[in-house]
């Protein structure tokens, strides 16, 4: 009885100083600046959000300090129209709902960051830095983008997720371990809306799903008449139709050191598919000998964008194919097209290629990737955002947004204030996703990556690049299961032509 | 303790490359996330714990003896039959070592809990959900035979896992079947492939425990599971080890381990007859300078023999991948890497790719991606040194190129960027030879690859220039047969090349008639 009693005391004890060690491990400084050198510099911090513009209900931004030998970094957050949050730690972290007061009240004001850094004993006090809160709010859920690691011809374990943006949240859609072996393409939602969009998926059970407002088809959409599966989509504002690029994508592999990967097509065609009735809409003018790619609706789903390129032998002259961006008018109401195509931009001409149209849904812009060729700018590091006024028809590089790699999977936010991009320019490879704002003038603001905790730890650890991301008004609710169970099950539904 | 010693020479010395091929599709890291990400699904400790062990694996002595000490704990905790099911079921490669921690768990805590009455029901209250929570649906072997102690009041505890299981399934694993939550699956490599054995373990476990508890005076009893567990075992071991695939996870092991010699000599012997094993032999003669002379006499597939096409898989391209690093085409080795990694279907990461994926990186002057790699490797156990020292090395153009090997790359590799085309691969050895005039093996490739396709008026175009850089004294053995071959238009008896000339001909008009008879 006296050993049972002595173990259970020396078990109380080792759980005591189990947790002691726990608290010692887990916690972080907590020392104050004192007496802290005025350092003639601002800070450099991960990830770089100085200057940056934000909305008001963001998650935090917090960051760390670039140099990642120090003690302890303090922060005091000081806000133009009120209220003041307080960091100390290894890293800024703030608190969510702390820093959703405060972003609230600084609403069309500014927040400036007071940074001190403890390293060898020694406090540093840097020159305050500023993030500006935008009047405009960015009301969406979150984000949805697809993950996979930055591969070449294998998937692997690839999945599409959603990110609570004003919060740290992220939940799987679909994820790799319910579908294995079949690779799944991106969510396109019409206009952020969580319950109608549509995703492919390829592999032995591929095809088209369909998802609106809870049920699920599952469709082929190669027919007789066109020459392949629907790949690139975008939704028409009505939700009944759906244009789709129709395409035969190859890739190849540089052996050099700069672009890895090119991808490109051996034939694509645009069309539209009728989500009430299953049916292709064809159209002549979209189905020539030329390649037609990335069909995007205007704001109004009375215009649709797309993009067209010569054929060229490739991947020979695969530096040679550049694509046009043009458009076409189109009839909700009786499903037809107009009978004449009007190029907006002109590849030859200008001698650059035009891809991935996105139009604002206030019908007033145009952001499109700008690269020197090919029709898949995730590759080229070349790759910028331009944007197109559609009134004027003038255009201009969102050079604020722009970086020396680069940029694409672009798509905007409700409001048409915000819009939210993949970026290579941390390290080349890895896509990441960023939001930036804009104004009336269609200038872009300073992006900001997309915030998490302990960022540092976060990106360096994450393996996965960030594709097709868009915004979503709320969480999607897809049933996984049942996605599981129409693919392997092979219940899918072939599409007419109509 | 006979068999503790013999597991361990069983796979310390007949199987120590299935020690490195499982070692290689994972990539066990000390962090706390990787830890509770492994926590947040039933069975997800047990899964862990294999993985911890499995990284010991990279020293081959201490993998083979943590593999038999853990079969000693299973053939005292388990029975004879369940641990000679085992061995049988460990000839498939696809099999965790999780799934073998996970039923040992089960039956720890069953075997640990000798509580029976309302006692033993309130603590199962407590225990069901956490032997759940450690090995997934395996807990079922302790609920029943928590039964079978508790008997009669025992009844609610398979209803009562029953609800756990169906709650997991409503409420936390949303992106997982019924049939993953029922069955062991996370312990199998390859998603909806898992094999019958896997669940008649637990079941011919649960059926040991309960004769061996109703039958306890019975003397006949082991020696009948002994006899029986022997023959299992031989069965298990004679049928349940493929030869030829585990042929080929020994050439993949040797090449990995660069003892190239082992790959000749085993070759000479047996060969399996596909182009993986063609690959291996190549590099292995590559590497002791005897292609030229020896090609032809090791079995070769096709055009294929010296690269395979990509393939996806996770074995397949990792020869061709280790050539292509040593020939100096370092982006189509950072491709077949890449591709390999995400090719293994339960998601891990590899140790040994990574590792190759960071080196290319590093000789690409591609520092920050570089960067990414190595601070994984610093996590694990066995890569961490080097991943140190790797580290050093970024941004430090002179250090590296003055390493022995990624400075020697980067002399290799292309001047000029061009797209990959796997079907010109001759031209692609060529232009890496005209790119260096030193780099022999790259010569090498091209003469062998020019021979593989029958490209009869380049390799005689070529052969002075061979002659010329290869710094052989004379011409190779194997490139004489070839010429003699070409100018008695394949009339030489006895000759490898016009053999496997002859072959390949034969398999292509076979090939025809059925294309034509389709």
């Amino acid at each position: 009885m006296k050993a049972m009693m002595r173990l259970t005391k020396i078990r109380c004890w080792l759980l005591a100083i189990g947790c002691w060690l726990l608290a010692v491990a887990g916690s972080s400084c907590t020392d104050k600046p004192a007496d802290p050198t005025q350092v003639n510099e601002q800070p450099s911090i991960y990830p770089d959000y100085i200057g940056v513009t934000i909305p008001a209900n963001i998650a935090p931004l917090d960051f760390n300090f670039s140099d990642e030998a120090i003690d302890c970094m303090d922060v005091v957050v000081k806000g133009s129209k009120g209220g003041e949050l307080h960091s100390n730690g290894d890293y800024a972290d703030f608190d969510i709902d702390d820093w959703h007061a405060l972003t609230e009240q600084n609403a069309g004001g500014e927040l400036t960051f007071t940074v001190c850094v403890k390293k060898d004993g020694q406090w540093k006090q840097y020159q305050d830095f500023k993030m500006y809160v935008s009047q405009y709010r960015l009301d969406e859920y979150g984000v949805t983008y697809r993950r996979i690691a930055p591969g070449y011809e294998v998937g692997g374990d690839i999945g599409i997720y959603q990110r609570d943006i004003h919060s740290f949240q992220e939940t799987a859609i679909l994820a790799e371990c319910i579908v294995p072996g079949q690779c799944m393409n991106c969510h396109v939602a019409n206009r952020a809306n969580p319950n109608t969009f549509n995703m492919q998926l390829r592999g032995s059970s591929g095809g088209t799903l369909i998802y609106k407002d809870g049920k699920q088809s599952y469709l082929i959409t190669k027919t007789d008449s066109t020459v392949a599966n629907t790949s690139y989509s975008y939704w028409h504002p009505d939700g009944d139709y759906c244009a789709f690029s129709t395409n035969s994508i190859h890739q190849s592999f540089f052996v050099g050191t700069g672009q890895r990967i090119e991808v490109y097509d051996t034939f694509s065609n645009v069309l539209v598919l009728d989500t009430r009735t299953n049916e292709l809409v064809l159209c002549p003018l979209l189905q020539t000998d030329d390649w037609e790619t990335y069909p995007a609706f205007s704001a109004d789903g009375k215009t649709l964008f797309y993009c067209t390129a010569k054929p060229y032998r490739v991947p020979a002259e695969w530096d040679k194919v550049k694509y046009s961006l043009c458009k076409i008018s189109f009839d909700a109401k009786t499903g037809t097209y107009g009978e004449q195509v009007d190029t907006l931009l002109n590849a030859r001409e200008l001698d650059k290629s035009f891809t991935y149209p996105r139009p604002s849904y206030d019908g007033k812009w145009l952001m499109y990737n700008v690269t020197d060729c090919g029709n898949f700018p995730v590759n080229h590091p070349e790759a910028d955002l331009w944007l197109m006024n559609l009134e004027t028809g003038e255009t201009h590089p969102l050079t604020d947004a722009n970086s020396d790699d680069t940029e694409s999977f672009h798509n905007w936010s409700l409001n048409s204030r915000w819009f939210v991009f993949s970026s290579r320019r941390e390290n080349g490879v890895y896509s990441m996703p960023y939001i930036a704002y804009i104004d009336e003038n269609g200038r872009a603001g300073k992006p900001f990556l997309l915030p998490q905790r302990n960022p540092r730890k976060y990106y360096l650890e994450e393996m996965d690049s960030y594709n097709c991301i868009d915004f979503t008004s709320g969480k999607v609710k897809v049933d996984a299961r049942e996605i599981h169970q129409r693919v392997f099950d092979n219940q899918r539904i072939q599409v007419k032509i109509r | 303790m006979l068999v503790g010693i013999g597991m361990f020479l069983f796979w310390y010395v007949g199987y120590p490359h299935a020690l490195s091929y499982q070692e290689q599709y994972q990539l066990f890291l000390w962090r706390g996330d990787y830890f509770w990400e492994r926590m947040s699904v039933p069975g997800g400790f047990a899964d862990w714990l294999g993985e911890f062990i499995v990284q010991f694996y990279y020293v081959e002595w201490l993998g083979a003896l943590l593999l038999a000490l853990l079969f000693i704990v299973f053939v005292r905790l388990a029975g004879w039959i369940p641990a000679a099911l085992l061995v049988w079921l460990y000839g498939d490669p696809s099999v965790l070592l999780g799934y073998e921690v996970a039923i040992l768990l089960a039956i720890g805590a069953y075997r640990l809990n000798g509580l029976v009455g309302r006692k033993g029901l309130i603590s199962d209250a407590v225990v069901v959900p956490i032997v759940y929570w450690l090995t997934g649906p395996l807990a079922w072997i302790y609920v029943v035979m928590r039964l079978f102690r508790l008997r009669l009041k025992g009844w609610p505890l398979p209803l009562y896992l029953l609800c756990l299981q169906l709650m997991a399934y409503r409420y936390l694993l949303l992106q997982w079947t019924l049939q993953m939550v029922f069955l062991p699956e996370l312990y199998y490599r390859t998603p909806m492939m898992m094999p019958s054995l896997m669940w008649i373990i637990p079941v011919v476990t649960v059926m040991v425990l309960v004769t061996q508890s109703l039958l306890k005076s019975a003397r006949w009893l082991m020696p009948a599971q002994i006899v029986m567990a022997l023959a299992l075992g031989y069965i298990g071991i004679t049928s349940g080890y493929d030869k030829e695939m585990y042929e080929l996870i020994r050439q993949d092991y040797l090449v990995r381990n660069e003892r190239w010699d082992e790959i000749v000599k085993r070759a000479q012997t047996y060969q399996v007859k596909t182009p993986f094993s063609s690959v291996c032999v190549n590099l292995a003669l590559s590497q002791k300078h005897q292609l030229a002379d020896r090609m032809f006499d090791f079995w070769q597939s096709d055009e294929n023999a010296l690269i395979m096409p990509r393939i996806r898989d996770l074995t397949s391209m990792l020869p061709s991948a280790e050539a292509f690093w040593r020939l100096g085409m370092v982006n189509s080795a950072l491709r077949y890497f890449f591709d390999t990694q995400e090719s293994i279907l339960n998601g891990r990461m590899s140790g040994r790719c990574t590792k190759r994926i960071a080196e290319c990186m590093i000789v690409n002057g591609h520092y920050q991606t570089a960067r990414k790699h190595l601070d994984l490797l610093k996590k694990s156990l066995h890569y961490r040194d080097w991943a140190v020292e790797a580290e050093a090395l970024l941004g430090d153009e002179a250090s590296i190129n003055a390493h022995p090997v990624y400075g020697k790359l980067r002399q290799l590799r292309y001047k000029n960027d061009f797209l990959y085309s796997h079907f010109e691969l001759y031209k692609m050895f060529g232009l890496l030879f005209m790119n260096n005039n030193k780099n022999t093996m790259a010569l090498e490739y091209f003469m062998g690859q020019m021979l593989l396709e029958g490209q009869i008026q380049g390799f005689q175009q070529y052969m002075p220039m061979a002659e010329k850089y290869s710094g052989y004294r004379e011409m190779p053995i194997g490139y004489q047969d070839a010429m003699m071959c070409i100018q008695k238009q394949g009339a030489v008896p006895g000759s490898p090349y016009a053999n496997y000339v002859k072959r390949i001909m034969a398999e292509r008009r076979k090939n025809e008639s059925n294309d034509e008879a389709h």
